[in-house]
C-alpha cells in the first residue's frame, strides 16, 4: 500500500465521533426515554417509575393498572437449602397441633375439600414456599396470612418437614377418570399450538420441573379448579415468572374441570 | 515462504484436526436426531458430543486458524519477521495443553455443559482451566500482532499499515476486548464454583458476562473471511480493491458495534433491564452497516476485475470473473450464503421476532449458515491460497478444491434450510432425540432426513478438504517449487490509492470509543447484580 496517513489535523476523527455519538444518543433516547414512557403509560406507571424500571433500578415495581403485587421472593439458594435441611418434623408436629389441624387435620387432609387443600404428599419445599409467600403477601389469603405472620423461618421449616413427610391421602375416585384425548395430550405432551407445556413436566413425581412445583395427584378437584381460575384471572400471583398465570389463561373452563378431576384419580392412565 | 511457516502450519493443522473430528460428531448428532437408529445413541453421549462439537468448532478451529493466519499476514503483509517467535511457540503449546484438557474432560463426561456453559451447570474445573489456556494462548498472539504493527509503524513513519495487517490487528484488539467477559465469568464465578469454593452462582451475572463475549466472538471468527474478501479475492480475480478506506471503516465498525450488542442474546432472559436490551438492539442494527459496506465494496471490486477481464453490460462482468479460482468461487458461495444468514440475523436481532424463534432450531440453523457456511468456506479458500506459500508446492489438483467448495456450500444449505423451517414451527434445540411416532412432529422426519443428508455431504466435503491439504505435503518432489522462488504473497491494491485518515492507521480512537460504549452498555447491567443482589442458583455439577 502506498497510502499515506493524513496529517494529524484531519477532520475525520471528529466526524466519526459525531456519527457514533449520535447513533448512541439515538439508541439511548429510544431505549431509556421513548419506549419506557409510552409502554409505561399503558401500564399505568408514572414517568419516573417507568424510566427507573427501564434501567433496572426498581425491580418488581408493581403496575397499578394490572393490579400486580410483588412476586414470590423464595429462592432455592444455599440459605434456603440449609433451612429446609434443618427442619425438625417433631417440632413441626407440635406447631401443627397448635395452629393447623383444625383445618388441615392431623394427617394433613382437609376439613372442607371445597375451600381447603389437602397438603398430604407435598414436598417440604412446596409447603415452605407457600407459607413464606403467604407471610410476605405474594400469595393472598385472609385466613392464612395471620397464621403465616405468626411463624418464623425456623417454624416454617419445621412445619414443612412435618407435612412434607406425611403419606399421600387415598383417592376419592377408585377408577381412572374418563377425560378427552385432547386433555390427556395436554397433560402428557402439552399443546405446541398454544405454547402450553405438558402438565406432567412439572407436576409429577420425579418430573424435572421447578423445585417448588406441588404434587397435584390426590388434590381435591374443587381446589385445583379454583386455583386455575385464580391464576387465569390474575388473582393468584405467587408463581415464579408468571408460569401458571400464562398457562391458566389459555385453558378453557372444560379443560380446567377435566384436569382437576384427572388428578383425583389413582394413577396416570398412560 | 514465510520464515515461521512451521509455526503457522502447526496452528492451522491443529485447527483443521479439531474441525475434522468435530465434523464427524456433528454428523452423528444429526443421525441421533433423525428418524433412523444411530449407534451409541443416548442422551449422555449426545450432550458429550454436542459439547465436544461446539468447543472444537467454536474455540479450537477458529482460534487456532485465526492465530495461524494472523502470523501469515503479519509476515507477508508487513514483509518483516514476526516479533518474539519463541513466545509465539510458547503460546501455541499453552493452547495445545488447554485443548487437551478440554477434550479430556468432555470425552470423559465431566464437562457436558455445552460450549456456552449454561451456569449453574458446572463442569470439571479442568475444563475451564483448559479454556483459559486457549484464551491465554490467543492473548499472546494478540500482543504479538500489536507489537508487530507498532514496530512496522516506527520503521515506516508516515505510511499507512497494509490493510490486511490493519484488519488482523483490529481483530486482535477486538478479541482482547471480547475475552474480558468470558475471562471474568470463568475466573471469578465458574472456577470458584467448579473447585467447590462456592455453593451457588448468580446466573444472571454469568449470563450477562458471557453475553459480553458471545456476540463479538462471532466477529472475531468472521474477520478473517472479510480480510480475504477485501485483500485477497479482488487480487485473485485480477482487479483492484474499490476503496481501501471503506474497508478500514468496516473493520473498525465491527470493533465498535460488535461489542456493545451482546444482550440481544438475552432478550428472553428476565434479569437484564428492558432499557439495556432495547439500546443494544438498536446498536445491533448498526452492525449491519459494515456488512452492507463490505457487500458493496467487494462487489464493486469484483466488477472492476470482471470489466478488466472483458465483461460488458450491466452484469456481463459477473460471467467474466475467474470462477475456476477457488478463492473467487468461495467468495461467491460465501456471499450467497450470507444472504440467508444475514436475513436470519435480522430476525434474531428484532425483539418481537426473536421471541418467536427463541430456543428453536432456527437459532442453530442460523449460526451454522452464517459461520459454518459463509465464514468457514472462506477459511478453506484462505488455506488453499496460502498452502503453496507455506509448503513451497503448487496445488496438486485445483479441480478437487472447487469440488470441495461447491460440496460444502450445497451440504450446508441442505443441512441448515430444513432446520430453519422446523425452527419456525417450534422444533426445540438442545434435545437429543425425537419421538417421530407422535403425530404432532411426525412430519418433521423427511426434513430431518434431508438435514442428515446435508451433514453427510459436509463430512465428505470436509474429508476432501483435509485430503486436498495433505496432498501438498505428500506431493511428488517434481511439484516442489523450491527451485523457482515462490511468488510472494500479493494483496489487493486499492483502485484509488489516496490518503488514509490518521485515525484509520491505528486503534487509539477506536479503543476510547469502545471503552465509552461498553461502559454505557454494560456497567449498569453488571452492577445491577451487586445492587439488587438477586438470588443465586445452587451449583449443579456434571463432573462425572
Amino acid at each position: 500500500m502506498d497510502n499515506k496517513p493524513n496529517p494529524p489535523r484531519d477532520t475525520f476523527s471528529g466526524k466519526v465521533v459525531g456519527t457514533i455519538g449520535a447513533s448512541a444518543l439515538l439508541a439511548g433516547l429510544l431505549a431509556f426515554i421513548v419506549i419506557p414512557t409510552v409502554t409505561g403509560r399503558e401500564d399505568g406507571l408514572d414517568v419516573f417509575t417507568a424510566l427507573c424500571r427501564a434501567i433496572g433500578l426498581t425491580v418488581e415495581a408493581p403496575s397499578p393498572v394490572n393490579g400486580h403485587t410483588a412476586g414470590s421472593t423464595v429462592a432455592l439458594d444455599p440459605a434456603t437449602s440449609a433451612l429446609l435441611a434443618g427442619g425438625d418434623p417433631e417440632k413441626g408436629a407440635v406447631i401443627a397441633g397448635d395452629v393447623c389441624v383444625s383445618c388441615h387435620l392431623t394427617n394433613g387432609d382437609t376439613s372442607d375439600p371445597n375451600t381447603i387443600p389437602t397438603i398430604t404428599g407435598q414436598s417440604a419445599r412446596a409447603i415452605y414456599k407457600q407459607l413464606r409467600d403467604l407471610k410476605t403477601g405474594a400469595r393472598e389469603s385472609e385466613v392464612m396470612k395471620p397464621i403465616a405472620d405468626g411463624l418464623d423461618e425456623k417454624q416454617m421449616s419445621d412445619l414443612a418437614a412435618y407435612f412434607g413427610g406425611l403419606s399421600p391421602r387415598n383417592f376419592d375416585n377408585p377408577e381412572v377418570i374418563a377425560i378427552s384425548e385432547r386433555t390427556r395430550a395436554l397433560i402428557e405432551k402439552g399443546d405446541a399450538s398454544r405454547a402450553l407445556p405438558a402438565c406432567a413436566a412439572c407436576h409429577e413425581a420425579r418430573a424435572g420441573g421447578p423445585w417448588e412445583a406441588p404434587n397435584l395427584t390426590g388434590q381435591y378437584p374443587s381446589y385445583i379448579d379454583a386455583q386455575l381460575k385464580a391464576y387465569a384471572e390474575g388473582k393468584r400471583r405467587n408463581d415464579l415468572y408468571a408460569r401458571m398465570r400464562i398457562i391458566a389463561k389459555k385453558l378453557t373452563p372444560q379443560e380446567m374441570r377435566e384436569l382437576s378431576a384427572y388428578y383425583n384419580a389413582p394413577a396416570y392412565p398412560f | 515462504m514465510p520464515r515461521l511457516n512451521r509455526l503457522i502450519l502447526a496452528h492451522l493443522w491443529t485447527a483443521f484436526a479439531a474441525f475434522g473430528g468435530a465434523l464427524i460428531l456433528g454428523l452423528w448428532q444429526m443421525w441421533v436426531r433423525s428418524p433412523f437408529a444411530a449407534p451409541l445413541s443416548s442422551s449422555e453421549n449426545y450432550f458429550i458430543s454436542v459439547t465436544a462439537h461446539g468447543s472444537a468448532m467454536g474455540y479450537v478451529l477458529t482460534t487456532f486458524f485465526i492465530m495461524g493466519f494472523g502470523y501469515f499476514v503479519a509476515e507477508t503483509a508487513l514483509k518483516r519477521p514476526v516479533p518474539f517467535p519463541r513466545l509465539a511457540w510458547a503460546g501455541f503449546y499453552a493452547g495445545i495443553v488447554g485443548v487437551a484438557l478440554v477434550v479430556g474432560t468432555v470425552v470423559s463426561g465431566r464437562a457436558t455443559v455445552l460450549f456456552t456453559f449454561y451456569p449453574p451447570l458446572t463442569a470439571s474445573p479442568w475444563f475451564y482451566v483448559g479454556l483459559v489456556l486457549v484464551v491465554v494462548s490467543s492473548w499472546v498472539w494478540c500482543a504479538l500482532m500489536l507489537i508487530g504493527m507498532g514496530q512496522w509503524k516506527r520503521e515506516n513513519p508516515g505510511k499507512s499499515v497494509p490493510l490486511a495487517m490493519f484488519a488482523t490487528t483490529a481483530n486482535a484488539v477486538l478479541w482482547l476486548w471480547t475475552t474480558v467477559g468470558v475471562a471474568a465469568e470463568i475466573l471469578f464465578v465458574m472456577l470458584p464454583a467448579a473447585f467447590g469454593l462456592t455453593e451457588a452462582v448468580d446466573v444472571g451475572l454469568t449470563r450477562t458476562l458471557f453475553s459480553w463475549t458471545l456476540h463479538a466472538i462471532v466477529y472475531f471468527w468472521l474477520i478473517p473471511a472479510y480480510i480475504a474478501f477485501y485483500t485477497m479475492a479482488p487480487q485473485k480475480a485480477g482487479g483492484r480493491l474499490y476503496s481501501d478506506m471503506m474497508a478500514r471503516i468496516s473493520f473498525v465498525a465491527f470493533l465498535i458495534y460488535g461489542l456493545p450488542v451482546g444482550l440481544h442474546h438475552l432478550f428472553m432472559d428476565p434479569h437484564p433491564a428492558t432499557g439495556f436490551k432495547a439500546v443494544q438492539m438498536v446498536l445491533t442494527v448498526l452492525v449491519a452497516v459494515p456488512t452492507l459496506l463490505t457487500v458493496f465494496t467487494v462487489c464493486a471490486s469484483m466488477e472492476i476485475a470482471g470489466r478488466l477481464r472483458g465483461g460488458k453490460g450491466l452484469l456481463g462482468w459477473v460471467g467474466a470473473l475467474p470462477w475456476k479460482e477457488p478463492l473467487v468461487l468461495a467468495t461467491g458461495l460465501s456471499f450467497f450464503m450470507l444472504w440467508f444468514g444475514g436475513f436470519g440475523g435480522l430476525i434474531n436481532m428484532s425483539y418481537g421476532m426473536n421471541a418467536m424463534v427463541h430456543n428453536t432450531s432456527w437459532v442453530t440453523a442460523h449460526f451454522h449458515m452464517i459461520f459454518g457456511g459463509s465464514v468457514v468456506i472462506m477459511y478453506f479458500a484462505i488455506a488453499y491460497e496460502i498452502w503453496p506459500k507455506l509448503t513451497g508446492r503448487a496445488a496438486p489438483c485445483v479441480a478437487h478444491q472447487r469440488v470441495q467448495l461447491w460440496s460444502w456450500a450445497i451440504g450446508m444449505m441442505i443441512l441448515s434450510l430444513p432446520w430453519h423451517l422446523l425452527g419456525m414451527f417450534g422444533q426445540w434445540r438442545r434435545v437429543a432425540q425425537f419421538d417421530y411416532s407422535d403425530p404432532t412432529i411426525s412430519w418433521w422426519a423427511p426434513w430431518m432426513t434431508a438435514s442428515l443428508i446435508g451433514g453427510a455431504i459436509l463430512v465428505a466435503s470436509g474429508a476432501l478438504f483435509i485430503w486436498n491439504l495433505a496432498r501438498f505435503h505428500i506431493a511428488d518432489r517434481a511439484q516442489r517449487l523450491d527451485a523457482a522462488p515462490m511468488e510472494p504473497m500479493q494483496y489487493a491494491v486499492a483502485l484509488h490509492p489516496g490518503s488514509t485518515p490518521a485515525a484509520l492507521n491505528g486503534f487509539r480512537l477506536w479503543n476510547i470509543l469502545v471503552l465509552v460504549l461498553m461502559t454505557a452498555a454494560y456497567a449498569l447491567p453488571i452492577a445491577h447484580s451487586f445492587i439488587v443482589n438477586p438470588p443465586h442458583a445452587l451449583v449443579h455439577r456434571v463432573n462425572g
